[in-house]
């Protein structure tokens, strides 16, 4: 919670709802942690331990980088669309259904906004396990540089 | 301790059959457990001769990659050092492998043996002897099929400086083994008089007592080329075949029943189908590798191997056989020992340099074993500033393509030893064996590089000589495993 909404001051007071039921109470915040931590650590793992192709260039790895982070906006998106709009909270539910709340609008742009700052952590996290994990590889160990 | 084996290669087939023994040598094949270095004495008063040169320019080249690498386990395991590097530690020329002939650079024959000096009788006599073409020929280059010439240039080796070294450096446990043919003039004359040296007891020589009682064995190769008729050359190959019977004659009253040797390999090809052209010697005088001086090699081998089992004094007579009889030899023509003797360091050793010249770019600079990155801990020495560099495309990649060479002379020759198929496709590269149906296309050389990436954390604490040998010799064999091919 901390970091998306101390850090990335995504909170908003008047939205309340979505951040005590869809985030915070329901778990959202560690599904979201989970996302940018695990996706980027198993694609940096496949890559630096199961794939084996011998002729890998410093743009394979962007590419894998790529993929991970349109995942990493993909599954992070799907699920706080989720979280935010299957909820079964009465007030939020009644909140959202009802657009002059204005909570629609705000809830679709905080989907976004959440998808896209998972991207630029899971991108530093993947660079992170990519120092670590060059060490014992044994086909990438030359990648990125 | 190790001991040394010392190789006298006498003449040009001597130094064809040392050839292929740097071939397989450089493979990874073994002498016997208690040899660790090979000490070839090439003997040849023609100094310009085409195979001569060939050759020493090989065990040059086997010499300076094997002095970078340490302690090999597999491709140059053996050492190789000339006797002039023995005699003196401080030599500089250690491709030296010849053994210096006095008075055969300029000389006629008629000059050698101070003709002109001698009375009217003596003259006579040796014109009955020697014809006009034999006292006017020139010695440098060499005795052009004519031992009864060799048998007097040649008897100067206990005279020589080079043979009083040889003595000096023999040690107990060492041995001789000496190559020559039996149908041309160096080798005919210079074995039988190389081994009465041997076996003399000359009080002027150090060492005449070990060498008296060290074991000595031999290869007589019997006729197995023949050379196109010439009006230009005094070689005829209708002669060789009476010229070995009566060496073998004599061969077998003087050495064989007077157990001068241990042990003597006779190796020959009746009707051979290989027909060389006329050169008497010289630069011109250069041919293909043929079958039989592989076989010769695989003889050096079997000697260094079964050594143990030679008693001082008797003489063990050895031939060669074939599993079938056919044109075009490959491994599953040869015996079972034999090919367990050979095929596996050969087969690694052509797949290595098959990368060599086809795999490499593909992956240098790009696969991890030959890149280092900015924060790997492990590091490689196989970059591409190494493969660019001097000493490798000098000595590396030029004793590559030699090997590369010899096998396609092998393959051309008649009978030929075809055992690899010309290059396929990379794509394709593991379908390299003549007697391997390979059914799926399988590109080895990028198994190779897999393998190469896994190993090479293995050696990073290695010269880039050492590492280079020592990852191809692993991951050639890990792809042969892998791939069933490490059998016939």
């Amino acid at each position: 919670m901390d970091l998306y909404e101390g850090l990335f001051g995504i909170g908003v007071a008047r939205y309340q709802l979505i951040f005590d039921h869809a985030l915070y109470y329901s778990n959202g915040y560690v599904h979201l942690g989970l996302i940018f931590i695990l996706t980027p650590l198993l694609f940096t793992a496949l890559f630096y331990f199961v794939y084996t192709y011998p002729y890998s260039k410093y743009w394979y790895w962007l590419i894998a980088l790529a993929v991970c982070a349109v995942l990493v906006f993909a599954i992070t998106y799907q699920h706080t669309l989720n979280l935010i709009f299957t909820n079964t909270h009465p007030e939020l539910r009644a909140a959202i259904s009802d657009p002059s709340t204005g909570y629609r609008n705000f809830a679709s742009q905080l989907v976004m906004q959440l998808s896209i700052i998972n991207i630029f952590l899971s991108i530093g996290l993947f660079a992170i396990y990519s120092l670590v994990f060059k060490q014992f590889s044994k086909s990438q160990g030359h990648l990125p540089i | 301790m190790a001991n040394r084996l010392f190789l006298f290669c006498i003449g040009g087939t001597g130094a064809r059959v040392a050839k292929s023994l740097a071939m397989l040598l450089a493979s990874g094949c073994r002498l016997g457990s208690s040899f660790d270095t090979v000490v070839p004495i090439l003997i040849d008063p023609d100094s310009e001769n085409g195979d001569l040169n060939r050759t020493k320019e090989i065990l040059r080249l086997y010499q300076q990659v094997r002095k970078r690498v340490n302690k090999p386990n597999d491709f140059f395991f053996h050492e190789m050092k000339s006797l002039h590097e023995l005699a003196d530690t401080e030599a500089q020329n250690t491709g030296h492998f010849t053994f210096t002939l006095d008075d055969t650079l300029t000389n006629t024959f008629k000059e050698f043996i101070g003709f002109n000096e001698l009375s009217e009788i003596d003259k006579s006599f040796f014109r009955l002897l020697y014809s006009g073409n034999n006292l006017n020929s020139d010695l440098n280059i060499g005795f052009k099929g004519n031992p009864n010439m060799g048998s007097i240039v040649l008897d100067q080796f206990t005279q020589s400086e080079d043979f009083k070294n040889f003595a000096r450096v023999f040690s107990s446990g060492d041995s001789i083994f000496i190559v020559s043919s039996i149908f041309g003039g160096t080798g005919a004359a210079g074995f039988p008089l190389l081994l009465k040296t041997l076996r003399s007891d000359n009080d002027d020589i150090d060492g005449t007592a070990l060498l008296n009682n060290a074991i000595v064995g031999s290869l007589v190769m019997l006729p197995y080329f023949k050379v196109g008729d010439s009006d230009n050359s005094e070689i005829d190959s209708k002669s060789f075949e009476e010229k070995a019977k009566t060496a073998i004659r004599y061969y077998n009253n003087t050495l064989i029943n007077q157990h001068k040797l241990e042990c003597i390999y006779l190796l020959g090809y009746k009707g051979a189908p290989t027909v060389y052209e006329n050169h008497e010697g010289q630069m011109l005088q250069k041919n293909d590798a043929h079958l039989l001086e592989f076989i010769g090699a695989i003889s050096i081998l079997d000697y260094t191997r079964k050594i143990n089992e030679l008693d001082l004094g008797v003489t063990k007579i050895k031939e060669f056989g074939l599993q079938r009889e056919t044109s075009e030899v490959r491994f599953k023509d040869l015996d079972t020992s034999t090919v367990q003797c050979v095929y596996t360091h050969l087969v690694k050793y052509r797949l290595f340099t098959s990368y060599l010249q086809r795999g490499l770019n593909r992956s240098v600079g790009k696969s991890r074993w030959s890149v280092n990155s900015v924060l790997n801990l492990k590091k490689t020495k196989l970059t591409d500033d190494f493969f660019n560099s001097a000493a490798y495309k000098n000595y590396i990649e030029s004793f590559s393509k030699l090997f590369d060479e010899w096998t396609t002379e092998l393959d051309r020759n008649r009978p030929s030893f075809s055992p690899f198929k010309s290059m396929q496709e990379i794509a394709n590269s593991l379908d390299f064996l003549a007697d391997k149906e390979i059914k799926k296309t399988t590109d080895a050389f990028k198994q190779i590089d897999k393998c190469n990436n896994n190993f090479i954390g293995q050696l990073d604490s290695e010269s880039e000589y050492s590492q280079l040998l020592k990852l191809f010799s692993k991951s050639t064999e890990a792809v042969l495993i892998k791939n069933k091919l490490m059998s016939i």
